[in-house]
Parts: C-alpha cells; sequence; structure tokens
C-alpha cells in the first residue's frame, strides 16, 4: 500500500474513534488493529505526530485498575482535520469505486 | 525477545530524535506493556503483536523528523557521513547499471552521461571539498568561541586585579587607573558573553546551512 495514503487512511481512523471518545492508548491501537492489518507499534509514533500537529491532546486520568493513564482527545484542530480527511476518503474511494464497476 | 530488550533496541534505534520524542515514544510502549500485562497478555505476545522495533524507530523518524527541534548537532553530523554514505552507494550502482545499460543501448546517451557526471561530481564534491570546508567552518566557531571566553576569563581578571590594587591602599594616580581598570574589565567581561552568545547562533546558523545543503544534494540525486 502506498505509505502517504497509508498514512492518511491511520489518520482518519484515529481521528475518527476519537471523535466518538476519548481512548488511552493502548484501547485505540487495539480497536484500530483488530480490524486494521497493521502491528500494533506503528501507531504511536502516528499518534504522537498527530499530537505535535495540534490534533490531540493528551490528558492524565485515574482508571478503575490502578495508576493513571494517558488517554487522547480531540481538539478542534483535530475536528476540523477529521472532517477534511473524511471528505478526501469519500472522493477517493467514489473514484476508485467507478473504475472497479 | 522480551519487553526489556524490545525497549532497549527501540531507543538505540530512535537516536537523532529530539529528547522529548524520544522519552514520549518510550513511555507510550511502557505503558502499552502495562497495560497489555494487566490484561493477562503474555510479554512475548505483547512485544510479537507490536512489530520490529527497528521498524517502529525508522516509521517515527519518518513520522517525526523534518521538524526542526530534532535537528541537534551531533546527529547532523552523523546524519551528514550516513547520506555521503548513501549517495556514493546509489551513485555507484547508478554508474554501474549505466554503464551495462550504456553497451546495450545507445539512445539517449548524452541525457544519461550528464546525469551520471551530476551524480559523480556530487559525490566527489560533498567528499573532497565540503568535508574540509565544513571542518574550516567548525573550526572557525569553535575558536569564535575560544575568543569569548579568553575575553570574558581576561574581563575578569583584570576586575581581579585591579580590586587587589585597590585593596592596597595605592596613591591617587594609581587608584584611579585601577577604578578605570575595574570598569574596562567588567565592560569586556559583557563584551565576551556577548561574543560567546554570538558565536553559538553563528554555529547554529552553519549547521542549517548543512541541513540545507544536504536535503539538495538529496533532491538533486533523486531526480
Amino acid at each position: 500500500m502506498d505509505t502517504q495514503l497509508k498514512k492518511g487512511v491511520l489518520d482518519l481512523c484515529v481521528l475518527k474513534i476519537l471523535e466518538k471518545k476519548d481512548c488511552y492508548g493502548y484501547e485505540l491501537v487495539q480497536s484500530i488493529s483488530k480490524n486494521v492489518q497493521i502491528s500494533e507499534g506503528t501507531l504511536y509514533p502516528i499518534l504522537r505526530r498527530l499530537e505535535k500537529e495540534g490534533c490531540l491532546e493528551k490528558y492524565f486520568q485515574e482508571s478503575k485498575e490502578g495508576p493513571s493513564r494517558k488517554y487522547y482527545g480531540l481538539t478542534r484542530k483535530g475536528k476540523q482535520k477529521s472532517k477534511e480527511l473524511n471528505q478526501e476518503w469519500k472522493e477517493f474511494t467514489k473514484k476508485v469505486n467507478e473504475i472497479l464497476k | 525477545m522480551n519487553k526489556k530488550e524490545f525497549l532497549e533496541k527501540l531507543e538505540r534505534n530512535l537516536k537523532g530524535l529530539s529528547k522529548e520524542d524520544t522519552k514520549e515514544i518510550l513511555d507510550d510502549y511502557k505503558e502499552h506493556f502495562k497495560v497489555g500485562l494487566k490484561k493477562k497478555r503474555k510479554e512475548s505476545e505483547i512485544v510479537e503483536s507490536l512489530g520490529n522495533p527497528k521498524e517502529i524507530a525508522l516509521e517515527t523518524k519518518k513520522e517525526l523528523m523534518g521538524d526542526k527541534e530534532n535537528f541537534d548537532f551531533p546527529s547532523s553530523i552523523m546524519r551528514f557521513f550516513f547520506d555521503i554514505g548513501r549517495v556514493s552507494k546509489k551513485a555507484w550502482k547508478k554508474i554501474k547499471g549505466d554503464v551495462s545499460h550504456a553497451q546495450k543501448k545507445f539512445k539517449d546517451r548524452k541525457n544519461r552521461n550528464y546525469r551520471r557526471w551530476k551524480i559523480f561530481g556530487l559525490v566527489s564534491l560533498n567528499i573532497l571539498v565540503m568535508i574540509w570546508i565544513l571542518i574550516a567552518f567548525y573550526a572557525v566557531v569553535f575558536s569564535l568561541i575560544v575568543v569569548g571566553f579568553s575575553l570574558i576569563l581576561s574581563g575578569l581578571a583584570a576586575i581581579a586585579f585591579s580590586i587587589f590594587i585597590l585593596s592596597n591602599n595605592p596613591g591617587f594616580l594609581m587608584k584611579n587607573f585601577s577604578l578605570s581598570g575595574v570598569f574596562a574589565g567588567i565592560s569586556v567581561t559583557c563584551l565576551g558573553f556577548l561574543w560567546t552568545i554570538g558565536s553559538f547562533y553563528s554555529g547554529k546558523g552553519l549547521s542549517w546551512l548543512v541541513k540545507k545543503y544536504m536535503q539538495s544534494t538529496k533532491r538533486w540525486t533523486r531526480k
């Protein structure tokens, strides 16, 4: 798969999941790697980049089972980016589907 | 591979990233292990599903490099030599490929020759000229910093010496003389500080130039 494309798609997945609810890293990684064929390790670099771009914010919260965990949430910029990527994805798949017809 | 080995290998391969990024990334994986173990997964199983730490490190660098803050002095020099190595390897392959290619085809010869010589020229330019220019530049920056330090030191020495004379109850002329010595010492020290700061910044600017040069080298050879 084209890395540029894959990167955009994974960004979209991360942003979309966080749009529904804030997650901690492990949870997020699990829910993506469950559906998409990638090794779990590749997602943390993406999270870090998105955080640095200002799309995500991190905060610590107590968990029911033991020590506090690092949670990720969307910023306004993240929501904006999610919308843009979603739009791009729709257009892209539409075009591909037309070819596949 | 266990958790410790995984984290060590990851850290080793993350070299070149800023300290902050390295710490954040390592913390993320440590937490991943912690949560995974709590969910009763085996350590080896978690390591397996995370993937190869070397590849993760490479991926991380790809994601996070290009940031200015990730550019620091020693690693830039390392990368410079690494780039030279890579470019020369590429160029060598290219030259070899071109030679065997040229035996088969004669079309477009001019163009290929041009590219071959461009790459070859760049590589030799890098190795023969750039290294020496770089060394010379860094030597200049280094000596500038040394000058700054010696200005600071001599200023401090002048202050100390003048105060020493003042404390020995000198005559009228000597007193005025050493008083002005104190002020001269203070100004020389300040100048030294400014000089040192300036030299550091010129060093930074220089490494920026090197970075730009390296980027353009890469771009030229890729085409």
